[in-house]
């Protein structure tokens, strides 16, 4: 069963950020759950875990962190979209620069990765990036996607639901 | 929250607008007018008619005129922004974006720029879901624009029913043509909504056709009691 978490403060925000992601799973036959990341305390009930993005200006999620506690002691296989990026960095204690992206652009894979290959345009839409540690290995020439050492987790900056579903479908079989 | 909702007239913005209105205050529509009929951004017939649509429900309309110069043209959509803000305290912009980057990136960097929200509830909606949507919420819409291959002149002024959706499926199929428009195959205009207080008569409208491109122009239009 795979998890998707909402970390949208605004509803509105949900149609935009979290929907195209449950409309993709479902087309694909996937079973999955949606929650507001308030709402979770421990997921180790599900194998996979989607954390979607939210709007530009939302940043309500960095001010609950205590609600990610759970990210440290996961064992399964997780995916952070864009503010999903930013949260797990930060519990893996990467701090977040002020960068915007917005835009299409170009995307080039540096190291052979189970989610993506060549070259590729993806969507960005984001106002903060991870000073990246020793604890991520950069997977793209641009670090926009970055792998956990040691753990099935991976951070995407871009937007895959916009023009990358497959990156989503490859994660959802691994 | 006081959001502003970018408005053209469409289903798109107007079942942008309906979403917008179970979750914040619609204080304003904001309408950019573009002379240039090429415009990515602006573009669409019977633009005038969003005068007596924001009139039907009630909502102040800021209504910027743009030469539809590319650069120039998103200059004037800040500008009408910027308007929407200092009138009508606005926090945020509500968008009828279904799948345009070019479109949602530009609106996301003014937004940014001036400190706003952006929504757009209806980024990357299926075609299909979104027209029935548009239908069962009771929007009444009309096609008022065909602009590709192989779009017939007698769509022109049709409604958005289940007969239309179910043409759109049937040529989706055949010809890969997008059901909802989105690559501007199709532009509609909203005649009438739930949240229309009167709704929109049509007294003189017109039609220019030629090689799968036209125009269902409404010269002439009243608002009636509902």
């Amino acid at each position: 069963m795979i998890l998707v978490i909402s970390t949208c403060s605004q509803n509105l925000s949900e149609n935009e950020f979290v929907r195209p992601i449950e409309n993709l799973l479902l087309k694909n036959s996937f079973d999955f759950k949606t929650k507001h990341y308030s709402e979770i305390s421990d997921a180790s009930g599900y194998d996979k875990i989607i954390i979607c993005g939210t709007a530009l200006k939302d940043f309500e999620y960095l001010k609950d962190m205590n609600k990610f506690s759970w990210i440290k002691k996961y064992e399964g296989k997780l995916l952070g979209i864009c503010s999903g990026v930013q949260i797990i960095a930060t519990i893996f204690g990467m701090p977040l620069k002020e960068e915007s992206q917005i835009g299409t652009r170009k995307v080039n894979t540096l190291i052979a990765n189970p989610l993506m290959e060549g070259k590729f345009n993806a969507y960005f839409l984001s106002s903060k990036q991870p000073i990246l540690g020793k604890e991520v290995v950069p997977l793209t020439e641009d670090e926009s996607v970055i792998k956990f050492k040691g753990k099935e987790f991976y951070g995407c900056m871009f937007h895959p639901e916009v023009l990358n579903s497959e990156i989503i479908i490859k994660f959802c079989n691994l | 929250m006081r959001v502003g909702v970018l408005f053209s007239g469409g289903k798109d913005s107007c079942l942008a607008l309906s979403k917008a209105m179970k979750e914040h205050k619609v204080v304003c529509l904001i309408t950019i007018v573009s002379k240039n009929s090429e415009s990515f951004m602006f573009h669409t017939p019977n633009i005038c008619i969003t005068k007596i649509q924001a009139e039907a429900m009630g909502i102040p309309l800021v209504s910027f005129p743009t030469e539809g110069k590319k650069e120039n043209e998103l200059e004037d959509l800040k500008k009408a922004i910027v308007e929407a803000k200092e009138k009508y305290g606005i926090e945020g912009i509500v968008t009828g974006s279904v799948r345009s980057t070019y479109q949602s990136s530009r609106i996301e960097k003014i937004c940014k720029e001036l400190d706003l929200w952006c929504f757009n509830p209806l980024w990357l909606i299926d075609e299909i879901e979104e027209l029935n949507e548009v239908k069962d919420s009771g929007i009444r819409a009309i096609v008022s624009g065909v602009f590709a291959f192989p779009l017939e002149k007698e769509l022109l002024g049709k409604p958005i029913n289940e007969e239309f959706i179910k043409k759109m499926i049937a040529l989706k199929e055949k010809w890969q043509i997008n059901p909802a428009g989105e690559g501007g195959e199709i532009e509609t205009t909203v005649l009438d909504a739930p949240f229309f207080k009167s709704k929109i008569e049509l007294i003189d409208t017109s039609i220019e056709y030629e090689n799968y491109s036209g125009t269902f122009i409404i010269n002439k239009a009243r608002l009636v009691k509902k």
